[in-house]
């Protein structure tokens, strides 16, 4: 993992909390997500990523992550 | 403690015809046992306005509301369909939407991020099976989307019915709708922000009605409007148990001399000289001409103190948004502004009035207030059950 970077991506979550910039957030916690080497910590990024891009309302990336989340059982599969 | 053997024979008193008839009793205006009485019978117990089209113009805009202690969000989904909810999340009561905003997405509750879509449906929930896992057999999507509250749009007030129970819409509103056929099914356009306004009234919001609705005051608090407007140029509008008001023959407005609003097109002609203002039970005043409309949407504050929220609608986009017509909505707007304000002393006078020990709820003319009195019965009825 790049340590330098985690620590970038984390000053930006913590500077952007609160904040109403949802495509930024869900790209740092996506790009986070890719930099876990943990399946659990993985999954908690890409929920994040998730509920951002729902948020921004962009649904290509919505179906994108979901996708990956029911990939990674984060999310069930709609019947 | 609330008596409420002695307000059931207040109100029997009240539900008497006219000549015999006294007011509403002042309890019902000086207490806030009183306006709590009226929140749960009146306006979360039926229809009642709760505002307007306007305030959300765009898709994706969200207005958060207290309707009388009850937290709403009105919005506008992604088809342009106006709506309201509770502005409460389903998992912890926490509220969703705190000032008016566009959600381009979805609606995102700032505790535990579940998330809802402006149809209201449960959209995410974030973490509810534990770190990542985002869905639970416990949580059914299908049953736990945000509380829809019945809602209808009319002349572009909106309209709601707290209680889910009353008549449907349609069949509220109709006689309203029979008797304003002419101008009930048209686009209406707001003037914009200069044609919008609000006044904060020391009264109980019931005398904000009842003063509305009456003609005979005209020629003693508007001298302005009795110059060109005569008492005996007035009627009165009475439809028992949905709304009351007065019309005038004699609209002549003068705002300018060389220019005018046009018209609504191919209305009947006696709108040439003809104006009506109604009262719509509980809290909404309403004006209709034959160049512009007005809409008063009344929120109480308290039991002595009522906002009162003014709009003004013309014909069509033209004279509604261009800089052609700016002067004269300004001076429109001014003209009505000024009426209202004529009133204001006189319902903070009648609030005052009420404190009177041995005030009994006043007499009636039975002739120039009925009005004034259907309205006192529609509120008797509504508290008396």
């Amino acid at each position: 993992m790049d340590n330098a970077r985690a620590a970038e991506i984390d000053t930006s979550l913590k500077r952007l909390h609160g904040s109403h910039n949802a495509r930024q957030l869900s790209g740092l916690h996506e790009e986070a997500a890719s930099m876990m080497a943990d399946a659990d910590a993985q999954r908690f990024h890409l929920t994040h990523a998730w509920v951002y891009a729902l948020v921004e309302g962009r649904e290509d990336r919505i179906a994108a992550l979901e996708t990956r989340l029911q990939n990674a059982d984060g999310l069930a599969t709609p019947p | 403690m609330t008596d409420m053997s002695a307000l059931a024979h207040d109100l029997a008193a009240v539900i008497q015809p006219i000549e015999r008839a006294r007011g509403l009793p002042s309890w019902l205006y000086t207490t806030p046992e009183a306006l709590d009485l009226e929140r749960r019978a009146i306006f979360h117990g039926g229809w009642a306005c709760l505002g307007f089209g306007k305030d959300v113009p765009n898709n994706g805009d969200a207005v958060p509301i207290d309707f009388l202690g009850a937290p709403l969000l009105l919005l506008r989904d992604k088809t342009g369909a106006v709506k309201v909810f509770e502005n409460v999340c389903r998992h912890r009561g926490m509220i969703l939407v705190e000032e008016p905003r566009n959600f381009g997405g979805v609606i995102r509750c700032p505790y535990h991020s579940w998330c809802y879509s402006l149809d209201g449906r449960l959209r995410a929930t974030p973490h509810v099976g534990g770190p990542g896992i985002n869905s639970h057999e416990g949580i059914d999507p299908e049953t736990t989307g945000l509380t829809p509250i019945r809602c209808a749009v009319w002349m572009d007030c909106v309209f709601v019915d707290v209680s889910g129970t009353a008549p449907p819409f349609e069949e509220w509103i109709a006689p309203l709708a029979r008797r304003w056929a002419d101008f009930a099914d048209r686009p209406v356009f707001h003037g914009g922000p200069g044609s919008s306004f609000t006044l904060d009234v020391n009264c109980n919001w019931k005398l904000a009605v009842e003063n509305y609705c009456e003609s005979y005051h005209l020629p003693w608090v508007h001298p302005g409007l009795n110059s060109y407007s005569r008492l005996e140029d007035h009627y009165h509008i009475e439809e028992y148990g949905a709304f009351s008001g007065q019309g005038t023959v004699v609209y002549n407005p003068q705002l300018s001399a060389d220019q005018s609003f046009p018209d609504f097109a191919g209305l009947p002609e006696k709108w040439d000289t003809a104006a009506e203002y109604i009262a719509v039970y509980p809290n909404l005043l309403l004006g209709v001409h034959r160049d512009h409309t007005f809409a008063i949407r009344l929120e109480p504050k308290a039991h002595n103190r009522t906002v009162e929220h003014i709009e003004i609608y013309y014909t069509a986009p033209e004279p509604a948004k261009s800089e052609d017509f700016a002067a004269l909505r300004t001076a429109n707007a001014r003209q009505w502004k000024d009426v209202f304000i004529e009133d204001i002393f006189v319902v903070e006078g009648m609030q005052k009035g009420r404190t009177a020990p041995h005030f009994d709820g006043g007499r009636f003319s039975a002739v120039m207030d009925s009005p004034t009195h259907l309205f006192h019965a529609w509120v008797a009825e509504r508290l008396h059950g």
